[in-house]
């Protein structure tokens, strides 16, 4: 018998895998002019290195973290309506950019964007940590994070009603809806190392949720290092989701669909929800930055907007199926 | 060679629940912890799986703390059963069971034959192959509750601590669990369980713990433990202990006057 779903578990892996290599190869293949590249040899150069992909690799990466993050956040607090933006990581991420944009910074200095959106997690992270307590529950960092989202979010609409002129108003609304154009590879740089060692952070959580699901006092017996665990979430989180905020602005919906869809093909195990959920993530973000350069190369569609509205009826879907579910 | 408790108090939320309690499990003993709801037996047994800070006194597993053991290398030694049967997830029923060996897994290995071999025995142990591949959420309580066991057989722990693990068990499977119990201890295992069948307590444990209001008001081997006087004072029950066709039998018959705690 465990053989068998063994082989359906690390099917849904590989097939998450084939799909985001896919889409990958979509998102460099893809413009928003036109399919391939520029015959010209220089633009064609220019085009691949500054455009197509630091584009792909973010996408993959931002994707990867929401995925992953959304699907340990799920296993460690048994909640699957749980994603990244509940810890309010992805809230400070979004206040400091904005906050560089009101002041200024982002106008003489490029890379004051993801820098502050940087600043903004990590102190949006030690407020939430100082507030749900060294020995926290699960329950106690929802609600810190609860908290410091709703604070976070409160000084980004005061950072807007106080816009120095309308330009910095619409760049930061253009930011904060969430996307992935005009990024260049030293953003890539720059957040690449975070959410790369956030992703192994969070990947390493597996056992640990797979014993939660038996709760605290059953997990603890197995072997669980609760104090251990806890950190490796919150920090897997902090750099892998508050890396991703700071280039590409909040991207909803994705860390709480991955996992919710892909949880039936791993027959409901945390464990073995994170590498499917890492790979779905990236496909998700990357065929929806593909999708949005096909359907509107002229309007600038936002990637948030799409996968909010990608999102929105995923929860109708839900509620359906529950009821469904529900009925005798 | 004892699972021991000296002198333990544990506090919960500013209330003691447990008080200067010694005790004690040695392998080939099946020691039963009665009392009424509210005595502190599943503090009891969470303190002895070493789930709790202590307040004062020691638990020791051999004579070393259990606070001084890694969670891993304890969880090898002590498989603790909760009372509250939470299954977060529809897992099906051979994935939980395969969580007990968790803790003879190093992090990137499979399941070695050694594994699959303690999964399949478990199983078989609490009736529950059949259920292999059914998610856990969609069994009945009793089947889930016996799929549970089953994790902790599976983790291989010289000590079981099961909190009222019979709970929701049709007779046959509670009669069955408590044979396998019995059958562990034999085989120089350490068993400490809570339960209310005060029947199965008096035919099965070779001792048993009384407690109320967090103190031990008895400590022996089960048939002196589990007479009228300390049923009275205990549960505030009259009941008929005899035996029937050599059957050792508790049956209460009557409430009596709650007894005034002792100062």
């Amino acid at each position: 018998m465990i053989p068998r779903a063994a082989l359906s578990e690390n099917a849904a892996a590989a097939a998450m895998a084939g799909l985001a290599v896919v889409a990958f190869l979509l998102s460099l293949w893809i413009g928003p002019q036109r399919f391939g590249l520029p015959a010209a040899a220089d633009a064609a150069h220019l085009v691949f290195f500054e455009i197509r992909l630091p584009r792909a690799i973010l996408g993959f990466l931002v994707g990867a973290a929401l995925g992953t993050s959304g699907a340990v956040l799920q296993g460690y607090l048994r909640n699957p309506l749980a994603e990244p933006g509940l810890l309010g990581i992805s809230g400070g991420a979004s206040l400091g950019a904005v906050v560089s944009i009101h002041s200024g910074l982002a106008t003489h200095l490029a890379l004051a964007l993801p820098l502050g959106g940087l600043i903004g997690a990590g102190l949006a992270t030690l407020a939430m940590v100082g507030l749900a307590g060294a020995r926290s529950s699960p329950a106690t960092l929802i609600l810190a994070g609860v908290a410091v989202s709703s604070i976070a979010a409160a000084l980004t609409s005061l950072a807007l009603n106080l816009s120095p002129n309308p330009f910095a108003s619409v760049e930061m609304v253009y930011w904060l809806m969430g996307s992935l154009t005009d990024r260049s590879l030293i953003h890539v740089w720059l957040v690449a190392p975070l959410i790369i060692v956030g992703l192994a952070m969070l990947l390493s959580t597996s056992r640990d949720l797979e014993a939660l699901t038996l709760g605290e006092d059953a997990a603890q017996n197995l072997g669980l290092d609760a104090a251990g665990l806890r950190f490796k979430i919150i920090a897997g989180t902090a750099l892998a989701v508050g890396g991703a905020t700071a280039v590409t602005g909040a991207i909803g919906f994705v860390g709480l669909i991955v996992p919710h869809l892909l949880r039936p093909f791993v027959s409901g195990s945390p464990a073995r929800l994170l590498i499917p959920s890492l790979f779905g993530g990236a496909a998700l973000i990357l065929f929806a930055d593909v999708a949005l350069r096909l359907a509107s190369p002229q309007a600038d569609l936002r990637l948030g907007v799409v996968t909010a509205l990608l999102g929105a009826p995923f929860f109708l879907w839900l509620i359906l199926k529950t009821r469904l579910e529900l009925q005798p | 060679m004892t699972l021991q408790a000296q002198n333990v108090s544990v506090s919960l939320g500013g209330r003691t629940v447990v008080e200067n309690l010694s005790t004690k499990v040695a392998p080939g003993e099946l020691v039963a912890v009665v009392g009424p709801n509210g005595a502190g037996k599943s503090t009891a047994l969470k303190m002895m799986a070493g789930l709790l800070p202590l307040r004062s006194g020691s638990v020791t597993l051999d004579d070393v703390p259990l606070a001084s053991i890694t969670g891993r290398a304890l969880a090898r030694r002590v498989a603790y059963l909760p009372q509250d049967r939470i299954v977060h997830w529809s897992l099906p029923a051979a994935r939980i069971v395969a969580l007990g060996r968790l803790p003879h897994r190093s992090f990137a290995a499979g399941e070695s034959p050694a594994d699959r071999a303690a999964i399949t025995a478990a199983m078989a142990r609490m009736d529950v192959a059949q259920f292999a591949d059914r998610p856990v959420t969609m069994l009945s309580g009793g089947e889930r509750a016996r799929v549970l066991v089953a994790r902790a057989l599976a983790q291989e722990a010289q000590y079981l601590i099961a909190d009222e693990p019979a709970a929701g068990l049709d007779p046959a499977h509670a009669l069955a669990l408590f044979e396998e119990f019995s059958r562990l201890a034999r085989d120089g295992h350490g068993i400490l369980t809570a339960l209310h069948d005060l029947s199965l307590a008096l035919r099965f444990a070779t001792r048993v713990i009384l407690l109320r209001d967090g103190v031990c008001l008895a400590d022996g081997p089960s048939a002196q433990v589990l007479n009228r006087a300390n049923l009275a004072s205990a549960f505030a029950i009259a009941a008929i202990v005899t035996e029937i066709e050599g059957i050792p039998v508790v049956l209460p018959h009557a409430t009596l006057p709650a007894i005034a705690t002792p100062a």
